[in-house]
């Protein structure tokens, strides 16, 4: 609690030390001589004192001269006077009750009388003082309140159960674009702003039904602006306790523009990436027994957003079959493009895959072809890498070459169910300096298989995060190394299907299979 | 993917970890870049010890980050990879592409 200040004005200075002596203990005390004195020092700036024990009768000023003077200064008013007067004249004393005095003490004073009363009248100054500290901040309250109603960039009104508005901020004239006084009613409201009929009958129905309290409805409606320029605002409805209806309102025409771009640039984009899967997907091998010595199948579970998964399978020349399986590295449009520019580059007709010089045909070693598509694709081109399995295999006898450039071991599976991964394997293509990719080979016999897998499959995650892993890859071969090979990539389809319960996989799965049935007669 | 940087003795280590699939890359491929070309060493490291899972893209981030680091004169190489991730690159032919270069 902050110390009282008391002020003792009395010209007598016998008096004033008595006073003093006796109030010590009840506040800081000043004392004055005259009331002029103590008039100047209030008027040079001095603080207000929180009590003044008055004389009445002075030389110069009167006592009843200077409360009338405290008393007219609204700054000073509230500052309690106890008048201390020889004089217990009626008239005297209703003088200074008039002029503003609360009480007064007959000299020379008693004790108790006087501390009983100093006591009663700061406690009232104590009582005036927090009140008003109280109004004060009531009022810089209500100011705020105020300063952010109108500067909040939302509009903000509320409708009383008549569907009157009660307050309407500033934000809505904003929004709107009408003074707030074009519309004092709900209905009004409805008719000037919202010409669109199904957007004036959901609001006339919120405003009849309202939302429980603590509910709050959120929706969008179409508007005219006081230029007639079609608009949308969102609107935030909330019911006070007391019935009354709060809008929040906000312009979303911007933001609902952006909205309407951004979905149609996506279906803009979804549509090239649709069309470039069935570009993709035209590229990939027909299904067809090639000739009486190989068969082959594939599968391919595209991932939904575009992948850079592309195989083929070929003749080359008169008795070899080249077949590939490329995955380049990350999925969408540029990836997919790599993929198809490398299809393209593979093309069997191409000098890539077939030397053709003194009346010969030669087929490329499949280590020299990828060396080729090293210089070709360098990391730095498309800032993309592939990896890439290359094999070819003479028909007449079985024997066949190749390279793997990063890409997942293929297997050779014997007719017996002898499940074997072919061990030759360099780095990836794109980067150069790294040395070549060592050759590999084997031959096949009747019934051998070679099975290549991208790296999609493995890959593959359920709902709960798993992968689908090598060692599901395996059971599966293992189950059904004896079967075609068609029957094998179905069963392999299969099990990625059910672990992945019909969801796209996160990359492209491409499975490429062959069979040797029988030496080229 | 997460990542956390600090500049240790020589190197700048930065520690990856998460996923590094190809939505992750384009989110944070320039910010690692940009502080691969300020570091002031003369050394990056890639510390992949938190990562579980790594797909092409991912791949291609780190081979293009060993491709500006050389062209700024410095070593870039991978540290601590855990199995599946020691795999794929092994699977790639990579682990002596990302491994430290001899000392001259």
């Amino acid at each position: 609690m902050p110390v009282m200040r008391i002020a003792i004005i009395d010209d007598s200075e016998t008096f004033r030390a008595f006073l003093f002596s006796l109030l010590v203990g009840c506040g800081d005390m000043e004392v004055h001589a005259s009331a002029e004195d103590f008039l100047a020092d209030l008027d040079a700036g001095t603080a207000p004192p929180d009590l003044v024990l008055m004389d009445l009768i002075m030389p110069g000023m009167s006592g009843l001269a200077a409360i009338k003077r405290l008393k007219a200064n609204p700054a000073l008013a509230d500052v309690p006077v106890i008048v201390v007067t020889v004089s217990d004249a009626a008239a005297d004393l209703a003088e200074a009750f008039a002029a503003g005095a609360m009480d007064y003490i007959k000299k020379p004073p008693c004790r108790p009388e006087l501390l009983a009363r100093v006591d009663s009248a700061l406690r009232l100054k104590r009582a005036i003082d927090e009140r008003k500290a109280r109004e004060r901040e009531l009022k810089a309250e209500k100011e705020y309140i105020a300063a952010i109603l109108e500067y909040s960039h939302d509009g903000i009104a509320v409708a009383g159960r008549s569907g009157r508005f009660t307050f309407v901020s500033p934000g809505m004239e904003r929004i709107f674009g009408l003074p707030a006084d074009t519309y004092s009613t709900s209905d009004r409201w409805l008719d000037i702003i919202f010409p669109n009929e199904a957007a004036r009958d959901d609001l006339t129905d919120i405003f009849v039904s309202r939302p429980a309290p603590g509910h709050v409805w959120r929706r969008l409606y179409p508007f005219v602006d006081k230029n007639g320029q079609a608009r949308i605002c969102q609107i935030h409805f909330s019911t006070m306790p007391s019935g009354d209806l709060i809008l929040n309102i906000q312009d979303m025409t911007l933001f609902e523009k952006q909205k309407e771009d951004l979905v149609k640039k996506h279906t803009r984009h979804q549509k090239d990436l649709d069309a470039a899967a069935e570009i993709q997907q035209s590229l990939l091998p027909r299904r067809f027994t090639m000739s009486d010595s190989l068969r082959f199948a594939w599968e391919f579970l595209p991932c939904d957003n575009i992948g850079g998964d592309i195989f083929n399978v070929f003749p080359l020349g008169p008795n070899h079959v080249g077949l590939y399986m490329l995955d380049v590295s990350g999925h969408g449009v540029a990836s997919s493009l790599v993929a198809h520019s490398v299809y393209n580059f593979m093309h069997y007709q191409r000098s890539t895959l077939i030397d053709r010089s003194d009346g010969h045909i030669d087929v490329v070693p499949p280590e020299v072809v990828l060396e080729r598509l090293n210089d070709e694709f360098p990391f730095t081109k498309f800032q993309k890498f592939f990896t890439i399995f290359f094999m070819t295999i003479d028909l007449r006898t079985g024997y066949a070459r190749y390279g793997n450039a990063g890409h997942p071991a293929p297997q050779h599976i014997t007719a017996a169910g002898v499940v074997t991964p072919l061990p030759m394997r360099g780095t990836i293509i794109g980067l150069t300096g790294l040395g070549p990719v060592p050759p590999g080979e084997l031959t096949l016999a009747p019934g051998d298989k070679i099975l290549s897998l991208s790296d999609g499959l493995a890959d593959s995650r359920n709902a709960a995060g798993e992968y689908f892993g090598e060692e599901r890859i395996d059971a599966v071969l293992a189950n059904q190394a004896t079967a075609p090979v068609g029957e094998l990539l179905a069963a392999l389809r299969q099990a990625a299907w059910e672990f992945c319960q019909a969801a796209p996989p996160r990359d492209d799965v491409s499975m490429l299979g062959v069979e040797f049935v029988r030496p080229k007669g | 993917m997460q990542f956390t940087c600090n500049q240790a003795d020589q190197a700048l280590v930065v520690c990856l970890s998460g996923e590094i699939i190809m939505d992750a890359v384009s989110e944070r491929k320039a910010e690692v870049e940009r502080l691969a070309r300020a570091a002031p060493g003369a050394n990056v490291v890639v510390d992949l010890a938190g990562v579980t899972f790594m797909d092409s893209s991912g791949v291609g981030f780190l081979i293009g980050l060993r491709r500006l680091c050389q062209e700024q004169g410095k070593t870039m190489t991978v540290a601590n990879p855990s199995p599946p991730i020691k795999k794929l690159l092994d699977m790639l032919r990579l682990t002596d592409y990302f491994a430290a270069p001899a000392p001259i």
